[in-house]
C-alpha cells in the first residue's frame, strides 16, 4: 500500500539520515536530530521509526563493524532508498506550499 | 577509558522483549553510549522506551486483528459459562446416573468435579489457541492482552468475601492461564509445522 505520508519523527529521522550520510546509524541520527531541534528521541524510538521505514522501503539498511564497546554486537548503518528521498522531497513540497504567501511568516514582517 | 560493567537485567530485558531485527543494534548503541558514561538510570530509561516504542508497534501493525482475537477468545469462555450453567442444571441427573452406574456418593462428588474442571481447562485451552491464530502477526501480545482482560472480568464476576474466595479465584485463574498459554503454544506449534511443510 502506498504510504500517503510522513509523521514528524519519520521525517525528522529520514533528514537527520541524509545529513549524516554514510555515518547514519541509531546514536548519530538521535543525536543529530536532538542537536538541530532541541528533541530528545530515545534510541528504541528512532529504531522503532527506522523499522516502519524499512519495511515501506523507504530507507535500507547495512550491517557494520562490531565492536568491543557495544558488547561485539554490530553497528546497523542506514540510507535513504530512491522511494524515500522520493516521499521526502513530496512532504517538503506539500510544506512549503503551505508555508509559502503566510504574512505572518515571512522573514522581513519578523 | 575503563570499562563499566553492562547492565544485565536491563539487557536481558532488552534481548527477551525485542521482536525487530535490529534489536542487537539497538543494545549495542545503547551499550556503547553507557560505555561513553551515560548513567544506568539513562540506559534503564532507554531500556523501557524501547520496550514500550516496541509494544506500540506491535498494536499498531495487529490493528483490528487485536480485538478480533480478544473477542475470538471470549466467545469459546462465554461458550463453556453457557455449558457450565447447563451442566449444573442437570447435575442431579448425573449423581443419579452414577449411582445406578454403581460409583459411590464421594467418588461421584468427585467425577463430576473433574469433568466440570476438565471442561473448564479444553475451553481456556481453545480459547488460547483461537487468539493465537486469529492474530498470527503478534500471538505474545494478543495472548498478553487477553489475559489481561479474563483477570479483570473475571475478578469483577467474583462475589469475593473472604480472603479463601480471593484464594479460590486465584487458583481458577491460575488454571485459566495455563488454559491460554498451552493452548497459544499448541498454535505456534501448529504454525511452525505448516511453515517448514509449505517452506513459508
Amino acid at each position: 500500500m502506498k504510504r500517503q505520508h510522513l509523521s514528524q519523527t519519520e521525517l525528522m529521522v529520514m533528514l537527520a539520515i541524509l545529513r549524516l550520510g554514510r555515518e547514519a546509524y541509531g546514536v548519530p541520527i538521535a543525536e543529530e536530530i536532538n542537536k538541530r531541534t532541541g528533541r530528545e528521541l530515545a534510541i528504541g524510538v528512532v529504531y522503532s521509526t527506522l523499522g516502519r521505514l524499512e519495511e515501506d522501503a523507504l530507507v535500507r539498511s547495512e550491517t557494520g563493524e562490531a565492536t568491543a564497546a557495544r558488547g561485539g554486537r554490530a553497528k546497523t548503518y542506514f540510507e535513504l532508498t530512491a522511494k524515500g528521498l522520493k516521499q521526502v522531497r513530496e512532504t517538503q513540497r506539500s510544506l512549503q506550499s503551505l508555508w509559502n504567501g503566510i504574512p505572518q511568516l515571512r522573514s522581513d514582517s519578523a | 577509558m575503563t570499562s563499566r560493567p553492562p547492565l544485565r537485567i536491563a539487557t536481558w530485558l532488552l534481548q527477551r522483549c525485542l521482536r525487530g531485527r535490529h534489536a542487537e543494534s539497538l543494545i549495542g548503541d545503547l551499550l556503547e553510549l553507557h560505555q561513553e558514561g551515560k548513567s544506568k538510570w539513562w540506559y534503564w530509561r532507554q531500556a523501557l522506551a524501547a520496550v514500550s516504542a516496541d509494544i506500540a508497534d506491535a498494536v499498531r501493525d495487529s490493528g483490528r486483528s487485536l480485538i478480533v482475537a480478544v473477542v475470538a477468545g471470549w466467545c469459546a469462555i462465554l461458550l463453556w459459562r453457557e455449558l457450565n450453567a447447563v451442566l449444573i442444571a442437570h447435575i442431579g441427573d448425573m449423581y443419579w446416573f452414577l449411582r445406578h452406574a454403581g460409583v459411590d456418593r464421594g467418588e461421584g462428588y468427585f467425577l463430576v468435579w473433574l469433568l466440570g474442571a476438565l471442561l473448564r481447562f479444553a475451553f481456556f485451552v481453545a480459547s488460547g489457541w483461537l487468539v493465537a491464530r486469529v492474530n498470527a502477526r503478534h500471538p505474545a501480545l494478543a495472548i498478553a492482552v487477553f489475559v489481561a482482560s479474563v483477570f479483570l472480568i473475571t475478578l469483577s464476576w467474583q462475589q469475593v468475601r473472604l480472603p479463601w474466595h480471593y484464594a479460590v479465584w486465584l487458583v481458577h485463574y491460575g488454571m485459566a492461564v495455563t488454559g491460554i498459554v498451552a493452548g497459544a503454544w499448541l498454535a505456534a506449534r501448529r504454525r511452525q509445522r505448516y511453515s517448514m511443510i509449505t517452506g513459508s
